[in-house]
C-alpha cells in the first residue's frame, strides 16, 4: 500500500468512525451475514421484504415478477406525472398547446410524455397478466381471498387512472373517447339519465357527478385532472400497502414443490411433514438474492421502455373539437374490448351490467373456488374447471380488442387488418330485427334451462365434492350463463341478424 | 463481540461443469447458486460488470442533470421588453409622466432644458426588495410602499433601506420618430447615465 | 467466467441505457433548429460584416398571440424575415418578400399576426418536418405558394379592391364564368348538387377520398387533383348508391386550378373566422359601397345577368350551350343545351319550368338516379327576374330574329 493509499484510507476510516455517519448509516457494508441481514432490515424501503426468503420463490418463471413491475410502473407513472404537471394546465385553452410545448420546446418533454404514456399501456397489461398469473397459481386459495379482492380493487383504479389520464392532453381521442365513455355511466340503471328505469335527471346523474356538467367542458376536465394526479394515485397507494402487507403476512405462496410432491403434501399433510421435517426451513437471504433480481428486471423494463419512448411517440391528435367527430372514434385498446361488445348489446349492458358483472365475478372467484389443490404452482390438471372458466372469459376479453383495434374501420365496420381503411367502402352491414318479446322470453329461459340442465347433470357432484353449497352452486352457473351470454348473442346477431332479444323501449331496457 | 455472523462471507466455489439435468428433488435439496447475481456485485472487480455500473451511474446522474435542465423551456413566454412609448414632443417638459407605469412599469421623465433638456425613462422597481414605488409629486420624490424607500426625481437613493438609485432604461429613437425603450437592458450605475442611450437629448 | 442470465441482462441494459442517455444527450444539444440558426448568424455576420454576430447562442423564438390562440415559432429557422439585409439568401434564411404592394409589410407586422395565420402549417413546431406538414393530425399544412392569397379573407371582408388579392378577383371572374354556384352552395347560397364549397377546408379530412390522388394526401391537394380531373377522383360509389361526380371535366389550366383552389380556401377562410372570431382589431371591415341600382339596358341583359348570378351556367353551358353529362338521364345523358328553346315551347311554358322545376326520370329503371335535376325556382326569382331570364333565353336562337323586348 503506497503512502498516498494510506493516507486515502485513514481519511476514509476517520470520517467512517466519525458521529455524523454512524447516526446515519447503522451498519458497515462488509458483506457478511449480520449485515446482509441488516440491509434489509434498517431500511424503510427494503424491509418490505423479509430477511430470508425460500429459494423456489426466486425462480423467475414462477411470477414473472409482474406484481413488483406493475408497481415499479406506478412508481414511475408517478415521477413522470409530476414532472408533467410543472407545464401542463387543465384549462381547454391551455392543454392541448401545453401537450406541444411539452413537445417541442420542453428539453426532454417528448421523452418525458412518451415515457408516461406508455408507462401507463405497460402497466395495464402487467396488471392483467399479474391477475393471470395468480390465478393459474392458485395463489388466491386461503388464505389469500381478501388479497385477491383488494387486487380487483387494484385493477379497477388502474384502470380508471388510464380513463382519467385520457382526457388530459385535450385532442380529439380524449373528448369522444370520454363522450363515449361518460355517455356509458349516463346509461346506467337507476344512476344514469338514460338507463332503465331512472331515478335522475341529467342534471344530476352518474354522468354529471363525473363531468359536472352536461356537456364535455372545462368542469369535467378539471374534474378528471384532480382524480387523476390526486385522488385515485392516493387510493391506489392505500389499497397497495394493505396489498403488499398481506402477501408478506401471508407469505409468498411460492411453494412449488414439484406436483407430485405436492399431491402428496396435500393430499396427506401429516404424512408428508413427518417424511421432510427440514422441510422448507432452508432460506436464503433477501439481500442480495431477491433484491439483485428485482433489480435488473426493473432495469430491463426501463431499458426497454427508455427505448420505446425514444422510437414512438404517444400520439396526440387534433385539438378537440365538439363538433367533428372522428371516424372512427376508438377508445385506448384495453376499454376497446367494451366498446367492441356495445355492437351487441345496449349500453346499459355493455357499459355498465357487463363490466359489473366482470369485476363482480372476479371478486367472487377465491370464495366460489373451493378447490384446495394447486396452491403455490401452475397446476392445470387438478383444477380443470376452474381454469377453463377463468382461460375462456380471459381470452375472450382480448379476442374482443383484438377485433377492437385492429378489425374495426370506419364506421365500426369489419376491416381485415391489411385491408386499407376506406371510408367509402359500402358498408356490410345487413338489415337487423329482433325477436318478439314473447320469443325473447322463451329463448332466456331455454338459455338458463340449459345452464340449469347443466348443473344437474354435470356439474352437481363436482360441486358438492368441493364443498360448495346450494347458494355457492347457484351464483356459479349465474356467472357462467352470463359470460357465455355473450359469444351467445354475437352468435345471433351475426348469423342471425337479430339485434335484440327482448325489447322495451319505453324504459330504455333491451337485451 | 463478533460472532459467526460477522464474519465476511466467502466467495462462492466455481460453479461446476454441467452436468446432465438431474429430475427435482424436494424442496431442501434446491439450491441456490449465488454466482448467478454475485457478478452484480461492484466489489468484483471485473471490467465489463464495472463498466456497466458506471453507465448505470452516469445514466442516474444525467437523469439528475436533465431534470434540472427540464425546468428551463427553451421559449419564455414573458411579454417582449422593446416596445415604443411615443414621440419626446408629447411629453411635457419637467413632469414625470406616469401613462405608462401601468402597462410598462416605467417612469417617463422630460428634464427642461435648465435640467439638461433631455428624457429618461426610470423603471418602476424599487432596488430594495422589488415593489413598485409611487411618485409623490407634492413631496417630489418617489417613495415605496413595501419598506419605504425614498428616491429623488433623477432616482438617487436618499432614505429608507434603498442600497442604490432606481435604474434607467436603454432609450433609442425609432424611425418613426417614436422613442424606442428596453426595460431588459438597465443602467444601474450613475455613472453612465449620461450616456446617450440613457438620456436621450431632444430639441425644446 | 460463465454469466449468468442475469448478468447478461444487467450488462445488457446497463449499457443500453448508458447509450440512450448519450442519444438523448446528443438529440439535446444539436437540435435541428440550432444548425439552422447557426448558419443564419454566420450569413447574417458576412452580409452586415459584424463577426461578433456569427455566434450569437441559438435560441428558439417564438411569436406568442394569445388573442388569435396560437404561437408561431416559425422565426426560429426562418430568423431573416424582417431583416431587409437577407433579400439575397436561399430560404430558409430570406427576407419576407414584400409582394411588390407598398405598405404590405407595416400592414401586416410579424410580431402582431405571426406566420401562420397566413401561411398555414403547425406554428407551435420547431421540426421541419412537423412544422411544414403534412403530418398526421395536423390539418392545415402549409400552404403552396399560389395558394396562400386565399388566406385573406381571414381577415379582410372584402377582397375585391385589396391589393395583392387580384388572384382572387381572377379567380372569381372564372367562377362565374364556370357557374359553380348552379351545383354547389356556397354560404349557403345555391344548390345542393356538390357539397358546400365554404366547408372544404373546414371539415374534417377523413370526408375525402384520398383512394385516388397520387401525391400528398391532403386536402388542397386533393381539390387541385379534383379539378384536374373529377371523374378520376370522384368516380361515384355504385353500391353506396353515389352516382359518379356530375362535374365536368373544363380543361382547366395549371394556373386555373391554382387559381380556383386559392378561391376555395379563401371561401373557407372567410368561414373559419366566423366560427372562430378572430379579435376586432384585426378585422378590416368591408368598404361600405353605396349599393348601387343596377340598371340593365335591356331586358335580355338583365336575364343574362340573373342566368349568371344564380349559376345557370354550371349545368346548362355558357349561353345555354349544353354539353354537361347527366348521366342515366331520360332525355339523352346531358343537360338539355338551351339555345333552341323558343322554337319548341313558348315563354309561359319556359317560365312555368323555370318556376315548378323538373326532376328527370331515369332511362335505365335499374341505374342510378341522375345527379342533376331543374330545380324550382318560386320564391327565390322574382316574377321579373324570371321574366328576364325567359327573354334571355329566347335571344340565344340564332335562327330567330333578335326581338327587341324593353
Amino acid at each position: 500500500m503506497s503512502k498516498l493509499q494510506a493516507k486515502m484510507s485513514e481519511i476514509a476510516r476517520t470520517i467512517r468512525m466519525s458521529q455524523v455517519w454512524r447516526s446515519i448509516f447503522r451498519h458497515t457494508y462488509q458483506d457478511t451475514p449480520r449485515n446482509r441481514a441488516l440491509m434489509i432490515l434498517s431500511n424503510v424501503f427494503l424491509h418490505l421484504h423479509p430477511v430470508k426468503v425460500r429459494p423456489a420463490s426466486l425462480r423467475y418463471k414462477y411470477t414473472w415478477g409482474l406484481g413488483g413491475l406493475s408497481f415499479y410502473l406506478f412508481l414511475i407513472l408517478t415521477v413522470t406525472g409530476v414532472f408533467l404537471m410543472f407545464y401542463y394546465r387543465p384549462t381547454v385553452e391551455n392543454a392541448y398547446w401545453d401537450m406541444k410545448d411539452l413537445r417541442f420546446v420542453v428539453p426532454f418533454g417528448t421523452l418525458l410524455r412518451n415515457l408516461h404514456r406508455w408507462s401507463a399501456h405497460v402497466m395495464v397489461l402487467l396488471v392483467m397478466l399479474h391477475m393471470a398469473s395468480v390465478f393459474y397459481r392458485s395463489a388466491y386459495k386461503p388464505p389469500r381471498e381478501y388479497n385477491w379482492v383488494v387486487g380487483v380493487i387494484l385493477l379497477l383504479i388502474t384502470f380508471l387512472l388510464s380513463f382519467t389520464g385520457y382526457l388530459l392532453p385535450w385532442d380529439q381521442l380524449a373528448i369522444w373517447a370520454v363522450t363515449v365513455g361518460t355517455n356509458m355511466a349516463a346509461a346506467t340503471p337507476f344512476l344514469g339519465s338514460e338507463g332503465p328505469f331512472s331515478i335522475v335527471t341529467p342534471e344530476s346523474d352518474a354522468r354529471f357527478i363525473l363531468l359536472g356538467s352536461k356537456l364535455v367542458g372545462q368542469a369535467g376536465l378539471l374534474r378528471f385532472y384532480v382524480l387523476h394526479c390526486v385522488l385515485l394515485p392516493l387510493v391506489f397507494l392505500v389499497f397497495v400497502s394493505v396489498h403488499f402487507w398481506r402477501v408478506r403476512k401471508d407469505e409468498f405462496s411460492a411453494v412449488p414443490l414439484p406436483p407430485e410432491e405436492e399431491r402428496k403434501k396435500q393430499v396427506r399433510p401429516e404424512e408428508w411433514a413427518k417424511a421432510h421435517p427440514e422441510e422448507m426451513q432452508k432460506k436464503v437471504f433477501t439481500w442480495p438474492n431477491l433484491v439483485s433480481r428485482e433489480f435488473v428486471s426493473a432495469l430491463v423494463l426501463t431499458a426497454i421502455l427508455t427505448a420505446w419512448s425514444l422510437l414512438a411517440h404517444a400520439p396526440l391528435e387534433e385539438l378537440a373539437n365538439p363538433n367533428k367527430t372522428p371516424n372512427p372514434s376508438k377508445a385506448p385498446w384495453y376499454f376497446v374490448g367494451l366498446q367492441e361488445l356495445l355492437v351487441y348489446f345496449d349500453p346499459w349492458i355493455a357499459g355498465v351490467v357487463l363490466p359489473t358483472l366482470i369485476l363482480v365475478g372476479l371478486i367472487a372467484i377465491p370464495y366460489l373456488d373451493k378447490n384446495p389443490r394447486g396452491v403455490g404452482y401452475y397446476n392445470f390438471r387438478d383444477r380443470k374447471f376452474a381454469t377453463g372458466l377463468f382461460t375462456f372469459g380471459f381470452v375472450l376479453w382480448f379476442i374482443l380488442i383484438f377485433i377492437g383495434y385492429y378489425m374495426r374501420g370506419p364506421g365500426w365496420e369489419i376491416f381485415m387488418p391489411w385491408e386499407p381503411w376506406d371510408h367509402f367502402r359500402a358498408p356490410r352491414s345487413t338489415a337487423l330485427h329482433s325477436l318478439p318479446n314473447w320469443g325473447g322470453f322463451l329463448f332466456l329461459l331455454a338459455y338458463a334451462g340449459t345452464g340449469i340442465a347443466l348443473w344437474k347433470i354435470k356439474l352437481q357432484g363436482f360441486f358438492k365434492k368441493q364443498g360448495l353449497g346450494p347458494l355457492g352452486s347457484a351464483v356459479v352457473i349465474v356467472f357462467l350463463l352470463a359470460m357465455f351470454f355473450v359469444p351467445v348473442k354475437i352468435i345471433l346477431r351475426n348469423f342471425f341478424a337479430i339485434k335484440y332479444i327482448v325489447s322495451f323501449p319505453a324504459f330504455n331496457l333491451n337485451v | 463481540m463478533e460472532t459467526k455472523m460477522d464474519q465476511p462471507i466467502p466467495p462462492p466455489p466455481a460453479p461446476k461443469p454441467l452436468a446432465p439435468k438431474a429430475p427435482l428433488k424436494s424442496a431442501q435439496q434446491i439450491e441456490v447458486d449465488e454466482s448467478k447475481v454475485w457478478n452484480l456485485w461492484f466489489t468484483r472487480k471485473e471490467f465489463l460488470t464495472l463498466a456497466a455500473w458506471g453507465c448505470f451511474l452516469s445514466g442516474l446522474a444525467g437523469s439528475l442533470l436533465a431534470v434540472l435542465r427540464y425546468f428551463i423551456p427553451n421559449v419564455s413566454y414573458d411579454p417582449p421588453t422593446v416596445f415604443k412609448i411615443g414621440k419626446p414632443e408629447e411629453f411635457a417638459l419637467g413632469v414625470v409622466d406616469e401613462r405608462w407605469k401601468k402597462k410598462h412599469r416605467i417612469w417617463v421623465i422630460r428634464d427642461t432644458a435648465a435640467q439638461g433638456g433631455g428624457i429618461f425613462v426610470i423603471f418602476a422597481r424599487c432596488t430594495h426588495l422589488g415593489c413598485t414605488p409611487n411618485w409623490l409629486e407634492g413631496q417630489n420624490k418617489f417613495k415605496c410602499p413595501c419598506h419605504g424607500s425614498g428616491f429623488r426625481r433623477p432616482g438617487i437613493n436618499f432614505e429608507g433601506p434603498a442600497p442604490r438609485p432606481l435604474e434607467r432604461c436603454t432609450l433609442a429613437l425609432a424611425e418613426d420618430g417614436q422613442i424606442q425603450v428596453d426595460i431588459g437592458s438597465r443602467f444601474r450605475n450613475p455613472k453612465d447615465w449620461n450616456r446617450p442611450e440613457a438620456y436621450l437629448k431632444v430639441k425644446a | 467466467m460463465k454469466r449468468s442470465i442475469w448478468n447478461w441482462l444487467f450488462l445488457i441494459s446497463s449499457f443500453g441505457l448508458g447509450f440512450m442517455a448519450g442519444v438523448l444527450l446528443w438529440q439535446e444539444l444539436f437540435p435541428e433548429w440550432a444548425g439552422v440558426q447557426r448558419e443564419y448568424n454566420h450569413r447574417l455576420a458576412q452580409v452586415t460584416g459584424d463577426r461578433s454576430k456569427a455566434w450569437a447562442f441559438p435560441k428558439v423564438q417564438q411569436i406568442h398571440l394569445p388573442e388569435l390562440k396560437r404561437t408561431d415559432r416559425c422565426v426560429t429557422c426562418h430568423a431573416g424575415i424582417s431583416n431587409p439585409k437577407m433579400a439575397d439568401q436561399p430560404q430558409p434564411f430570406r427576407t419576407h418578400p414584400n409582394l411588390g404592394i407598398p405598405g404590405f409589410l407595416e400592414k401586416h407586422p410579424f410580431n402582431e399576426i405571426g406566420c401562420t395565420v397566413c401561411h398555414h402549417g403547425q406554428g407551435s413546431a420547431v421540426e421541419k418536418k412537423a412544422a411544414h406538414g403534412p403530418v398526421p393530425h395536423w390539418e392545415e399544412p402549409l400552404l403552396a405558394k399560389g395558394l396562400i392569397v386565399g388566406t385573406c379573407t381571414t381577415c379582410h371582408q372584402n377582397t375585391d379592391e385589396l391589393k395583392g388579392a387580384e388572384r382572387l378577383k381572377q379567380a372569381m371572374v372564372l367562377f362565374k364564368e364556370k357557374g359553380c354556384i348552379g351545383c354547389h352552395n356556397l354560404h349557403s347560397k345555391g344548390m345542393v348538387v356538390g357539397p358546400e364549397l365554404a366547408e372544404t377546408f373546414t371539415k374534417s379530412s377523413d370526408q375525402f377520398d384520398f383512394k385516388y390522388i397520387r401525391g400528398e394526401k391532403t386536402v388542397s391537394h386533393w381539390v387541385e387533383e379534383h379539378f384536374r380531373n373529377p371523374q378520376a377522383v370522384t368516380p361515384g360509389y355504385p353500391k353506396l348508391g353515389a352516382p359518379e361526380t356530375p362535374m365536368p371535366n373544363y380543361g382547366l389550366s395549371e394556373e386555373e386550378i391554382r387559381l380556383l383552389t386559392a378561391l376555395t380556401i379563401s371561401f373557407s377562410s372567410e368561414e373559419e373566422s366566423e366560427e372562430h372570431p378572430i379579435p376586432a382589431r384585426y378585422r378590416v371591415a368591408a368598404a361600405s359601397k353605396p349599393v348601387e341600382a343596377v340598371t340593365y339596358a335591356s331586358k335580355v341583359e338583365q336575364g343574362a345577368a340573373v342566368f349568371e348570378k344564380y349559376g345557370c351556367i354550371g349545368c346548362h353551358g355558357p349561353q345555354g350551350r349544353g354539353g354537361i353529362k347527366n348521366k342515366n338521364m331520360d332525355m339523352g345523358e346531358e343537360v338539355p343545351p338551351l339555345t333552341y328553346v323558343s322554337d319548341g315551347y313558348s315563354k309561359e311554358e319556359i317560365k312555368e319550368i323555370i318556376r315548378e322545376g323538373r326532376y328527370p326520370a331515369r332511362s335505365n329503371r335499374e341505374g342510378l338516379a341522375p345527379p342533376l335535376w331543374m330545380p324550382s325556382w318560386k320564391g327565390k326569382l322574382s316574377d321579373e327576374e324570371i321574366d328576364a331570364v325567359a327573354e334571355y333565353l329566347f335571344s340565344l336562337n340564332p335562327d330567330k330574329p333578335k326581338a327587341s323586348a324593353s
